[in-house]
């Protein structure tokens, strides 16, 4: 089943009467369960596309079917809401509520959820990213990793299909990255769609597809194997490649030739040690 | 002159229940030119030793010495503390609010003793200095993107030129090459005689930069110096709660399977440089 199809999707912001054009005649197809990681450079368009997909920005130009449903077709759009979720960056901004469980709860209560259905959801989506414990807490007393942690429970509760991240981790530690990620793993696991937004490339190993984008267009779709270790495509995305990568070219550029391009650290020190 | 921070302590909501002490006993010098990367896990007081610096907030124990004087003692000036210092805080882009990026960035000016052309060149050598393109100086700061939001509101900053610059978090957002923008400009300022603190998770980039890193843990001062100093010992970093960089990690692998001779790399270039030099003519 395919969870997204767009196609020939183009959008321009107007501003002050100016307009500046922002996507350009994007085609993509998700398959329902996949892992997109979406990379590209600051200004690219990946933020504007993924707001699309759930009607936060109007589509404009081209044919969009996010699961059943056309985003366009306002009167549908709290459901396309609903089985859309999306996770921003910063997680202070994300919080209603001064407790954990009632901020978690706001979206069930806004699409008038009975009463009695309310605990046992919140608690399903709490256990769901780990923080069955803090449903009393306020968000303000918590990490970096547990406050986005509870914005993606306020998601969950709503038991969508797809999920979208827009470089959810880019604000916190190593250690709130790393419980982000790992949530986001198991989601996974479970079937959901999943579309990520990140400059981390460490974050896009695991993804099953990359869309790489540059200048409003999608450039490539393609494995992160093949997407990551081609310097060329990555320069004209105005990208840096992973570290392995690019030692493998520096070291190539010197004269040094290892078997073949490395994709993660691991991969780069088996390549070392095989040089005799 | 250097920045003093002597025995400095600091909570937040005194006397109530949910009083929290942020910094506890605080020492540490940081000198006329130096690049000082600050590290910690969230929430061990990162944010709150920048703000005492910047004179944002004030210490319940202990002094803060900016060029020899205290910025908390009776009689000092204020404003020389805001023409010396200048700090950028995180996602300071939601601090623009001029309808234009060129008035956004002269706003900074416009107490100085600047001419009109003074300030012109100012706002263009700024923008320039960013990388920000002066074609675009027209344009509403609100409808740019996340890199030029960053940069110009950088810009606004570094337009009174003070000679101290913190950065909070300057990286978190940026795309790779935005990154390495951000960091050469802070490795210029820093080659120009500016003093500059940087918090950042990123230990690749304050190993590749930064002359000294101070550790935070728990509002304490767990450790400070070199990039190799604080990154040597991999399973010290453990117990500092501050992850290693990339190229540490690397170099780690690498010298266990007896591929490097020492395993306290930091920085990309040696690294490099070490691998070329035990695989030459292979």
């Amino acid at each position: 089943m395919q969870a997204v199809t767009g196609k020939q999707i183009s959008f321009t912001y107007e501003y002050d009467g100016v307009s500046n054009p922002v996507l350009e005649d994007i085609s993509i197809e998700i398959e329902a369960g996949e892992f997109i990681a979406i990379l590209g450079a600051n200004g690219c368009g990946k933020s504007t596309l993924v707001r699309l997909l759930n009607g936060l920005l109007p589509l404009e130009k081209g044919e969009l079917k996010v699961w059943n449903l056309d985003p366009r077709q306002e009167s549908r759009l709290w459901e396309l809401r609903r089985l859309c979720g999306m996770v921003f960056q910063n997680p202070d901004n994300q919080f209603v509520s001064s407790i954990v469980e009632e901020d978690v709860a706001f979206g069930l209560r806004n699409y008038d959820t009975p009463e009695e259905e309310i605990p046992e959801r919140v608690g399903r989506a709490l256990s769901l990213v780990g923080m069955q414990e803090y449903e009393r807490y306020s968000p303000h007393m918590l990490s970096g990793g547990q406050k986005q942690r509870v914005a993606m429970a306020g998601v969950l509760a709503m038991e969508p299909e797809i999920l979208i991240f827009d470089e959810a981790t880019s604000m916190l530690d190593p250690q709130g990255r790393r419980e982000v990620l790992a949530c986001l793993k198991q989601l996974h696991e479970m079937g959901k769609t999943i579309l990520m937004i990140t400059h981390y490339v460490e974050e896009v190993l695991d993804a099953d597809r990359i869309f790489l984008m540059q200048k409003g267009k999608l450039l490539k779709s393609g494995s992160p194997r093949e997407i990551l270790t081609d310097r060329e495509l990555l320069t004209q995305a105005e990208l840096i490649p992973p570290l392995a990568v690019r030692i493998y070219y520096d070291l190539k550029d010197s004269g040094i030739l290892l078997d073949r391009c490395p994709l993660t650290n691991e991969e780069l020190v088996e390549e070392l040690c095989r040089l005799k | 002159m250097p920045i003093e921070v002597k025995e400095v302590s600091c909570r937040y909501g005194e006397r109530t229940p949910l009083e929290v002490q942020a910094l506890k006993e605080i020492s540490f010098r940081a000198e006329d030119g130096e690049f000082v990367g600050i590290m910690g896990h969230t929430g061990c007081g990162k944010s709150t030793l920048i703000q005492l610096i910047a004179g944002l907030l004030t210490p319940g124990e202990g002094q803060i010495l900016i060029d020899g004087k205290d910025i908390n003692g009776p009689g000092y000036d204020r404003e020389e503390l805001r023409r010396t210092l200048g700090i950028v805080f995180q996602y300071p882009e939601s601090q623009l609010f001029e309808t234009t990026v060129w008035r956004d960035v002269a706003f900074a000016l416009k107490h100085l003793d600047l001419s009109r052309e003074e300030k012109a060149e100012r706002v263009r050598w700024v923008l320039e200095a960013v990388g920000f393109r002066m074609e675009r100086a027209g344009k509403s700061p609100l409808s740019l993107s996340g890199g030029e939001k960053r940069r110009v509101a950088i810009a606004g900053v570094l337009a009174a030129r003070p000679r101290i610059l913190i950065f909070d978090e300057p990286l978190a957002g940026l795309d790779p090459w935005g990154r390495l923008e951000f960091l050469e400009l802070a490795a210029r300022l820093h080659r120009q005689g500016n003093t500059i603190l940087m918090v950042s998770h990123d230990a690749d980039a304050l190993c590749g930069y930064a002359d000294r890193i101070l550790v935070l843990d728990r509002g304490r001062l767990s450790a400070q110096g070199t990039p190799e100093e604080i990154f040597g010992d991999l399973e010290r970093a453990e117990t500092l709660h501050i992850g290693a960089g990339e190229v540490r990690r690397i170099a780690q692998a690498l010298y266990e399977k007896g591929r490097l001779q020492s395993p306290a790399i930091t920085k990309y270039k040696i690294l490099l440089g070490e691998i070329k030099k035990n695989n030459k003519g292979r």
